[in-house]
This record gives structure tokens, C-alpha cells and sequence, in this order.
């Protein structure tokens, strides 16, 4: 049986090293693009005040980008250690796209950083900014590659299931690239990434401004990072309600969730602004309503229903009495793979096995399932409403917050005005970690929402975990907790020093009136 | 810092971290630590019982 300590453990683990991962990541997606905007005004103007802007920045990149890779590598063993069998069950479809995110975008990424760093004494100017589009451009594709990997288990398209070696097998790769959920997780994710990045920037300035130092360098950043962050909070909107209009039409149930709609309301849908879901009596309290405004959303439409809780509900219990019968017959294959009955029964309800398979949770074989059994596995389609509705709500909340200090930002900027404008300074500064929070935030509820799935409709989460003691687990994770506290720690210090040091005191970059023409100073 | 006395550096450090990598597998992820999963593991952990024996297949 199930050991549900391992399946708690190993779900803790992930989540808290995905999380801790993606502290890094969204400022390295940011800051990869804000270097190359910088260096390529650089290049244009040859004002020296630029190359020193992409130098300073670029080393606080270079000190983020060598944790995200350290905290990034860990996750990838987590699929062997803690997950074997969701390995087995996937790992011919979710395998392949991590294989070339590590031999494509990350060698590309990792080999261009090393010319960053050392390459502005050896390469032209040019070549230098080109070196930078690469860092900027591996960055990306290795965001790329990953969400396309997590986009197939929130829509698991392109592949099938083997009774043969009881695994998904992939049956078009194109399909799995193409997955719409993974195109527009990509944009969304990789433009909050640049969000960060320019809030990042924003703060760092805005800090530098307060002290009075770097006058000329935090100017001339704050106006790149509120006209590129500007461009990115609102893209980061519009792609999340894309996102969102996906998932509406493929994992239904975590929009209800998000939404706590519990019922089917006739179309078009409202959309709770606030209010306190209840679980115990499904019901939001002091819900604040705006009409028409979730059915405009979910379905772009005035005449299509959003599915509530009860109803969705109602259709898992449906898919579990039909993924009994695809469990019956795989039964029946596996002593029989040539039964021919068997075989067209398989076929038939196979589409739900993943239904069928949620009753291992409660009853050693599903057929045996009791009404009660069914309906409780029914019922755990449901991922926590309460904590999805409000990190929703703040996440959304959040990003509407950063096209207003994007925009107030972008006003100063073309005014003139930030040294007059200390409350603002000060609200930029104070605005530093929202981004991450947003970030974080934007995870729990894409793969939280997922639950009880680690691939949606077809693998529950606690079928793929590998059979390790629950020590071993209890022991890594607390391994994990260690080590990343002091590797926190070290990033904290490192960036810290470096931006307390700032431009002015690090030393590292004398102006070199000498360097020859054509050349990047040094 | 010569180039010689660089060399040994590294030397030293490449050592100590192909040690530590070697210390790290043995102790976590040698064989017997790995865990097997095949067609008949699957099968298991989704409560199918194994196949006959003219299906069974070559553990990986």
C-alpha cells in the first residue's frame, strides 16, 4: 500500500525546493533582458555610462544566476529520488523536454555567462551584445522547456497509455511543443520574470537615490526598468487571463476552485471580488459580486455556463465508474494482453483510468470500491478552494499594483522628476519582494490547483511517489532545509555587499579612455 | 598567483569534489540504494496483477 507520510514528505520537498528555485529564476529572466537592453544602448550610443550600468547589473545577474542553477539541478534528482514511478509512468513524455532544456538552453545559457563575464576585454561590442541576446536568449528557452514540461501535466496531450510496460508513451512530440497550455504559461511566465527583473532594478535605484549616490546610473535604470516593466506588467495580465481562458476549458475544476464557484450559475458568471469561502457548507461569505465578469473571462462568452464545484463533481464520479472498468480490463490484459474483449473494454473507458486509479487511495482494487469510497474520491478532484481563491486574488491584486507603480514610474521618468519624488523612492523601495511574493504566488495556484493530479486526469500525486522509507524523505528534506538556508544566506550577504558597494565602490571597472576603437572597454 | 601553483589548486579542488560526488553517489545513489521500477513495479502500484509469464518482461 501507499505509504501517504512518503506522499506528504515528497510533496513538502518539491514544493519547497520549486519554490525556493523560483526565487532566482524570475530575476535571472529579468535581468538577462534588462542587461541586454542596457548593453545595446551601449552599443548604439558608445556612452560609457551604459556599459558600466550592464556591468554593475550583470554581476548582481551573475550572483543569481549561479544560485538558481545550484537550486535547479536538485529538483531534476527529485524526479528519480522521490517520484520514481511517476518517472516510469511519464518519464518517455515529460523526460524528453527536460533532457533538452538541459543540453540546449542551459549549455547554451551557462557558456554565454562565462562570455559576459570575461569576454568584455576580448570581444567587440558587438559581439559582446551578442554574446548577452544568448545569455538573455538560453535563459528563456530553458523557461521554455520546463513549462512545456509542466504544461503537459496540466494538459497531458500527444501521449498514450501502454498496458504492455504501464506507462504514457509519447504518440506526437509536436503535439506536446504545441500544447497551448504551454505556450501561454511560457509568456506569462517569462514576462512576470521580467516584471521582477524591473522591480528589481526599480527598487535598487530608488535606493540609491534616497542615499544619493549613482545619481546617473539609478536614473537612467529606473527609466529602463519602468518602460520595460511597464510593457511587461500589462502583458503579464493579459497573458495570465489567457491562461486562465485555458485552463476554463481543460482543468475546469481548478477554475471553480480559484473561483469558488460552487454552484452553476447561469450564464454569464459573476466574478467574487472578495468574500470567505466555506468548505463545510460550500458557500462564500460577505461575497462581493461583480455580474457577468467570471463568464466574460472563463469563457469569453455571454451564453456559456462556468461548471461549479457540485457539477464537476457530479461528472469525476461519472469518469470513476468508468475508470473502474478501464482498471477491470487493464486487469484482465495484463493476464491476457491478446483478449480481445478486453482489449476493446480497455479502449473504451481508458480515457478515465486516471478516475478509476484515485480509489487506490481508499480501497486496494477499485473494483471493490464502495458508493461511499466513490463519492470520496469524487470529492478529492477538489484542490483546497480557501487557499486558491485568496493567493488568486492577491496574485491578480499584486500585478494590478505593478502596472500602477510601472506607470506612476514611467511618468517620473519622462518628467525628470524622481529626485523630487522621495514618497515614491520610497514606495519603489518598499515594493521589493512583491514581485516574488506575485511569483510564488502564480505557483501555488497553477500546480496547487492541480491537486489531486501530478498529470491531470490521468496520474493521481500519491501513485507517483517512489516506495523510500518516510525517514529517508524526512531526512533529505530536512538536508534541503539546511543547505538552501545557507545558501540563502550567502545570496543575501553577496547581493547586499555588492549593491551597499554599488557602482561607485566597486572598483573593478576604471573608465578605459584607452581601449582600443572597435573593442568593449574593459 | 603562478600558473603552476594555479594548476595544483584546481587539481586539488577537482579531486576533492570528484571525492565528495563519489562519497554522495555511494552513500545514495549506488545500487543498492536505486529503486527498481519496471512494467510488473507499475503494475503493483496500480494494484494490476502481474502478467502471465510469456508477457513478463526484462527488468530495466
Amino acid at each position: 500500500m501507499i505509504d501517504f507520510d512518503v506522499v506528504s514528505l515528497s510533496r513538502l520537498q518539491f514544493a519547497l525546493t520549486a519554490l525556493y528555485h523560483f526565487l532566482f529564476v524570475p530575476l535571472t529572466l529579468g535581468l538577462s533582458m534588462i542587461l541586454l537592453i542596457m548593453e545595446a544602448v551601449y552599443v548604439m550610443t558608445g556612452r560609457e555610462i551604459w556599459r558600466r550600468m550592464t556591468q554593475f547589473w550583470g554581476l548582481l545577474f551573475g550572483i543569481n544566476f549561479a544560485m538558481g542553477v545550484a537550486t535547479g539541478i536538485t529538483m531534476e534528482f527529485q524526479f528519480g529520488t522521490n517520484w520514481a514511478y511517476y518517472s516510469h509512468y511519464v518519464g518517455d513524455i515529460f523526460g524528453a523536454p527536460l533532457a533538452i532544456e538541459g543540453l540546449m538552453a542551459f549549455f547554451l545559457e551557462a557558456t554565454f555567462v562565462g562570455l559576459f563575464f570575461f569576454g568584455w576585454q576580448r570581444l567587440s561590442r558587438l559581439a559582446h551584445l551578442v554574446v548577452t541576446g544568448l545569455v538573455a536568449l538560453g535563459s528563456s528557452l530553458s523557461a521554455l522547456w520546463i513549462l512545456i514540461a509542466n504544461a503537459w501535466m496540466q494538459n497531458p496531450v500527444g501521449a498514450h497509455f501502454n498496458y504492455r510496460t504501464m506507462r504514457m508513451e509519447l504518440a506526437s512530440f509536436a503535439d506536446v511543443l504545441l500544447n497551448p497550455v504551454a505556450q501561454a504559461k511560457f509568456v506569462h511566465t517569462v514576462a512576470a520574470g521580467y516584471v521582477v527583473g524591473s522591480v528589481f532594478v526599480l527598487a535598487i535605484s530608488a535606493w540609491y537615490l534616497l542615499r544619493g549616490r549613482n545619481a546617473a546610473l539609478a536614473k537612467r535604470s529606473m527609466a529602463v526598468a519602468a518602460s520595460f516593466g511597464l510593457a511587461c506588467a500589462l502583458s503579464v495580465v493579459v497573458l495570465g487571463d489567457e491562461s486562465g481562458y485555458l485552463a476554463s476549458a481543460n482543468q475546469k475544476m481548478k477554475v471553480a476552485a480559484i473561483e469558488a464557484e460552487w454552484h452553476t450559475e447561469p450564464p454569464p458568471a459573476g466574478f467574487t471580488l472578495f468574500g470567505f469561502p466555506d468548505v463545510k457548507t460550500r458557500t462564500t461569505h460577505m461575497a462581493l459580486t461583480v455580474p457577468w465578469l467570471l463568464g466574460l473571462i472563463a469563457t469569453r462568452s455571454v451564453d456559456e455556463p462556468v461548471e461549479g464545484i457540485d457539477d464537476l463533481v457530479a461528472q469525476a464520479r461519472a469518469r470513476i465508474a468508468s475508470g473502474i472498468e478501464a482498471h477491470r480490463a487493464l486487469q484482465e490484459l495484463r493476464s491476457n494482453p491478446q483478449d480481445p474483449v478486453a482489449r476493446t473494454r480497455f479502449e473504451a473507458h481508458q480515457a478515465d483510468l486516471g478516475y478509476g486509479l484515485l480509489l487506490l487511495r481508499y480501497v486496494r482494487n477499485p473494483a471493490d470500491a464502495t458508493p461511499q469510497q466513490v463519492s470520496a474520491a469524487a470529492w478529492s478532484t477538489v484542490p483546497d478552494v480557501p487557499v486558491l481563491f485568496w493567493c488568486f486574488r492577491l496574485m491578480v491584486a499584486l500585478g494590478l499594483f505593478f502596472i500602477a507603480l510601472f506607470a506612476v514610474a514611467f511618468y517620473l521618468s519622462t518628467r525628470h522628476r524622481y529626485e523630487q519624488s522621495r514618497a515614491f523612492l520610497r514606495l519603489a523601495l518598499a515594493s521589493l519582494p512583491l514581485p516574488w511574493i506575485a511569483a510564488e504566488l502564480g505557483w501555488v495556484v497553477a500546480e496547487y490547483g492541480r491537486q489531486p493530479w501530478a498529470i491531470d486526469g490521468v496520474l493521481p500525486t500519491f501513485l507517483g511517489v517512489s516506495t523510500v522509507p518516510a525517514g529517508n524523505v524526512a531526512a533529505s528534506l530536512a538536508g534541503f532545509i539546511v543547505f538552501y538556508s545557507a545558501l540563502a544566506v550567502v545570496e543575501v550577504y553577496l547581493m547586499v555587499r555588492t549593491i551597499g558597494r554599488g557602482p561607485d565602490g566597486l572598483g573593478y571597472w576604471p573608465v578605459a579612455a584607452a581601449a582600443p576603437p572597435g573593442r568593449a572597454q574593459p | 598567483m603562478s600558473r603552476r601553483r594555479l594548476g595544483r589548486e584546481l587539481g586539488w579542488f577537482l579531486a576533492a569534489k570528484a571525492a565528495a560526488l563519489a562519497l554522495l553517489w555511494l552513500l545514495f545513489f549506488s545500487g543498492a540504494h536505486r529503486l527498481r521500477v519496471d512494467a510488473a513495479a507499475a503494475a503493483r502500484q496500480l494494484a494490476v496483477p502481474a502478467p502471465a509469464p510469456a508477457v513478463a518482461e526484462a527488468p530495466r
